[in-house]
């Protein structure tokens, strides 16, 4: 049931925001608002990330983990411009590797 | 021969459409294995493909699924996640002027960052009127349908593979949002955001129902878009 309302609750929010321009037909965006929709989906994905990065690191011995040091070398391939499919295989395939040796 | 022409039109849409298509095959199947892997079931999977058809919110979603946020505070997240959309929708009002406001609300349920820019580019070196609606389309219904059975491979792989769940396939989420989050840093506004948005979210992990990831996104985004000098070109 839950289930149901979030997907239903998804659809408003989705194609909602994608007709509204042509529902409300006079609909103007303030230039600050502008700004702030620009830098949302960065945020929204980097604090997605924090979590699932950063916990391994503070219970253990070590901060050095593997997910920390795959995070680290997916954000090294992303400064080299890497194309996105294989900054997602190196990191994986980085992450796999680091969990067998550390 | 008017129909010849229109039908041109689709098939030079999906045409233009196929690097778009083929660089979201990889993300279309990987949601379909993350969905049972963070434990959300495979007709949920289905459905937020099917009807919600938006690559990066559906992430989100199941992202903030796998850690128990309630439902409210998902839809929330993935209205400010779609709030870009809205740029979308706006540039489309002069191209889609001709077409009758129905057509245009059913058409928007299309519009995902791909076949904008397609159609976008497309608009702009010249698209007669006439060819636009079969030309969005083209390129809207060969992303959806390609969108569907990546989902539909995603999940049968996930299902199919024996210990697919030791893999740790959670953290590929942590890696294509990483990924993702690239080419956003080319304007500097976007890395304060990212970095500013990283830290308030792990400093606020332990709010009630995950309020800290809309918190830290919402402050986060509120104060990178003041610092204007870092990106002095960019006007949208």
């Amino acid at each position: 049931m839950t289930e149901v309302l979030l997907i239903l609750g998804m659809i408003a929010v989705t194609w909602g925001v994608r007709a509204a321009p042509f529902v409300l037909s006079n609909l103007v965006l303030s230039p600050r608002l502008l700004k702030f929709l620009n830098v949302v989906p960065a945020a929204v994905l980097a604090a997605l990330v924090a979590e699932p990065i950063l916990t391994p690191s503070v219970g253990a011995a070590s901060p050095l983990q593997p997910e920390l040091l795959a995070a680290l070398i997916c954000l090294l391939l992303g400064l080299m411009r890497a194309p996105m499919l294989v900054t997602v295989i190196v990191g994986m395939g980085s992450f796999w590797l680091l969990r067998l040796f550390l | 021969m008017k129909s010849t022409q229109q039908f041109r039109a689709f098939g030079q849409g999906a045409l233009d459409s196929l690097p778009m298509v083929l660089a979201a095959i990889p993300f279309g199947i990987l949601f379909g294995v993350l969905a049972p892997a963070n434990a959300i079931a495979g007709w949920v999977a289905v459905a937020f493909s099917a009807l919600v058809f938006a690559g990066s919110s559906q992430y989100v979603a199941i992202g903030l699924l796998a850690t128990g946020t309630p439902a409210v505070l998902i839809v929330l997240t993935t209205f400010i996640v779609n709030l870009r959309h809205l740029l979308y929708a706006l540039g489309m009002l002069v191209p889609l002027q001709h077409v009758a406001k129905r057509s245009k609300i059913g058409l928007s349920f299309l519009l995902t960052d791909e076949t904008y820019v397609t159609f976008n580019q497309r608009y702009l070196s010249g698209l007669r009127e006439a060819d636009r609606v079969p030309y969005y389309l083209g390129s809207g219904l060969f992303m959806y349908s390609n969108w569907q059975i990546c989902t539909w491979i995603g999940l049968w792989a996930g299902s199919s593979l024996e210990g697919i769940e030791q893999l740790g396939l959670e953290f590929a989420m942590v890696t294509a949002f990483l990924a993702m989050m690239m080419p956003m840093f080319r304007h500097r506004k976007n890395i304060v955001s990212a970095m500013l948005a990283f830290t308030l979210a792990w400093f606020t992990r332990s709010w009630p129902h995950k309020t800290g990831i809309v918190f830290s996104v919402v402050v986060a985004a509120l104060i990178a878009a003041q610092l204007d000098r870092l990106d002095p070109d960019i006007t949208s």
